[in-house]
């Protein structure tokens, strides 16, 4: 599964299809749980809420939102929307609070790390302000983002499993399964994630991710929630983190699994494991390449807080 | 983490500062038939109709595709305006005091550059049809910053890409580290056992053509010499010397500054094999001279 369709049909045709594999985006994978899960709560209650993609918030939207009431601010629109995507609505603390919103008084201390959260501190108030009237936009416009969905997924995905309803032996059948065979230059394994749901699910069925960096928390959560025991392959390079608003670290993925792992340490995911040779590009390209690296980790160093 | 150079050596960028839209067409149309462009996302479908190119892809598109041969095109100079000095800062090592919270779009543009050059395999290409503040500052930074490479312990002199002529179309089918390659692969064929003399000569010919494509003008002296060398051999001397003593004057003159261009060019093959042509005509003592002084020295390196 990757976000790119260009790169699931590429996957797809290097690996070969076969009547077990299934080749996703991300964008497919959501509208399937969506269906799958709707079945049966359209014949239990009419509480499904609908995610008009007419209606979705991404940054070029929310810029447009925010230049029209902040054109003043000094905080640049990708840094709040970062702090909202990745931190307020889109990490794991945000998930675990029972409004599945960071509280201010958790964003605006250091219990996130500074070198997880690279916003200074001195910042992060004006960010929650603006946090507070982006969502009041959202109600008003009825719109949603894509925490929102994820959101709304997690907690029927779990209502499904807390019911053992038909849809969520459904949702376990709507995976996966793509051969990473596209050398990346770093690769992250995460190997035995798992939680409780995973139980009924074939363990011979495989979650391969493509392309991890471009996700928050939240939808790393997703991947765990529907994968099976030991059965969820994560891949990526944070470098080629393009998704507008996803700070990712490799270390945030481990986090989801020790939250989904609990108590039971056997299920901690493993440590990184780190591809540290390109099989695609020789060296006249790598060190081009590494040129570009050297800039963004020699300027863009973590400020001071 | 350690830097990662791959398997394989291979030839560095090249990069077209100013080309013209019509020539980047004609090469796509020729000789760079399957090239990939790869563009900020929002101009892909513009320069697909401009270049009348099927394999424009814009950059998030690409991510986690592979091509053999890719053209970023126009990266720097479609940089929003309000960011071109900014990159110009960061490229120049004077970008200021928090410069990511001034400019978080600037991250977000150096991994998308770093992925579109990921994307290619063998040749790359960087092409900006407009001077901006942000191309002109990336094109001086591209040619002119030395390589830092963790496993090349002695001082590396090489920039991290080359700059191709774009006045010339022809020199522009392949970035000068592959024209050298092609050029120094000629010359060494000019050198091999079982060519005759006119095949040397128009090897060289060749080696001199891309050496000259590939503006490097040190490996273009050194062709001419071995050219000249492989010409001088190729005429007959008995009729010059049953002429007149004069004319095997003249030619040992001429032999005596190629030896020197030679040894200064460490063509010693080739000095061997103009010594040993002239050895017959020359007389006992200067014979037993180059011996001692030239031919010796040199089978003993």
């Amino acid at each position: 599964m990757s976000r790119s369709s260009r790169l699931c049909r590429y996957v797809e045709k290097a690996v070969g299809s076969s009547p077990q594999s299934n080749f996703y985006t991300f964008d497919n994978l959501l509208h399937e749980l969506d269906v799958s899960l709707s079945e049966e709560e359209l014949e239990t209650n009419d509480s499904t809420r609908l995610f008009h993609p007419r209606q979705r918030v991404n940054f070029s939207q929310f810029k447009q939102f925010y230049d029209e009431h902040y054109a003043q601010n000094r905080i640049a629109a990708l840094i709040v929307w970062k702090s909202i995507r990745t931190f307020i609505k889109g990490s794991i603390e945000a998930y675990q609070s029972s409004s599945n919103v960071l509280s201010r008084e958790y964003f605006v201390s250091d219990k996130l790390g500074k070198n997880r959260c690279k916003i200074p501190l001195d910042l992060r108030d004006s960010i929650y302000d603006i946090f507070v009237q982006y969502q009041a936009w959202l109600h008003e416009q009825r719109m949603w983002d894509d925490c929102d969905r994820i959101h709304f997924l997690l907690q029927r995905i779990d209502e499904a499993k807390n019911t053992s309803s038909l849809s969520y032996d459904k949702v376990k059948w709507s995976r996966v399964y793509v051969d990473v065979s596209v050398v990346l230059l770093f690769l992250c394994i995460v190997s035995s994630p798992t939680h409780s749901l995973t139980i009924v699910l074939p363990s011979t069925y495989h979650m391969h991710i493509q392309e991890v960096q471009d996700y928050t928390q939240v939808e790393i959560l997703l991947f765990f929630s529907i994968s099976g025991v030991g059965s969820l392959f994560l891949a990526g390079d944070p470098a080629q983190s393009v998704e507008q608003g996803t700070d990712f670290r490799f270390e945030e993925v481990r986090a989801v699994g020790y939250y989904v792992a609990g108590n039971r340490h056997h299920l901690i995911p493993d440590k990184p494991k780190i591809v540290n040779i390109n099989f695609r590009s020789h060296a006249g390209i790598l060190n081009c390449a590494g040129g570009f690296l050297d800039l963004l980790s020699t300027f863009l160093v973590v400020p001071s807080n | 983490m350690k830097k990662d150079y791959g398997l394989f050596k291979g030839a560095r960028p090249g990069v077209f500062h100013q080309v013209q839209v019509d020539q980047l067409s004609s090469l796509l149309k020729t000789s760079l038939q399957g090239c990939v462009i790869l563009t900020h996302d929002e101009s892909a479908s513009h320069w697909r109709d401009e270049l009348n190119h099927p394999l424009v892809y814009g950059i998030r598109e690409a991510k986690g595709l592979e091509f053999k041969s890719c053209i970023i095109l126009n990266f720097f100079s479609d940089i929003p305006s309000s960011l071109q000095k900014p990159w110009r800062n960061l490229l120049k090592d004077r970008e200021g005091s928090d410069f990511e919270l001034k400019y978080p779009l600037v991250e977000t543009h150096l991994k998308l550059i770093y992925t579109a050059t990921t994307r290619c395999i063998e040749q790359l290409f960087f092409a900006e049809t407009t001077s901006s503040i942000a191309g002109d500052a990336a094109t001086r930074w591209l040619t002119t910053t030395k390589s830092s490479n963790d496993n090349d312990t002695t001082h590396n002199t090489e920039a991290i890409a080359t700059h191709n002529n774009v006045s010339d179309l022809d020199s522009m089918i392949m970035t000068n580290d592959e024209w050298c390659i092609a050029g120094i692969d000629n010359a060494e064929l000019a050198s091999s056992p079982d060519v005759d003399m006119e095949q040397s000569i128009s090897y060289l010919n060749r080696a001199i053509y891309c050496l000259d494509k590939a503006q490097n003008s040190e490996l273009v002296a050194k062709a001419n010499t071995h050219l000249q060398s492989v010409q001088l051999r190729s005429k007959s001397i008995i009729q010059d010397v049953s002429s007149s003593s004069d004319k095997l004057e003249a030619i040992e003159r001429e032999v005596a500054q190629l030896t020197r261009s030679l040894l200064k060019e460490d063509l010693l093959s080739e000095c061997t094999k103009l010594l040993d042509y002239i050895n017959p005509y020359v007389s006992t003592y200067t014979s037993e001279m180059l011996e001692e002084k030239i031919i010796t020295k040199i089978q003993q390196t």
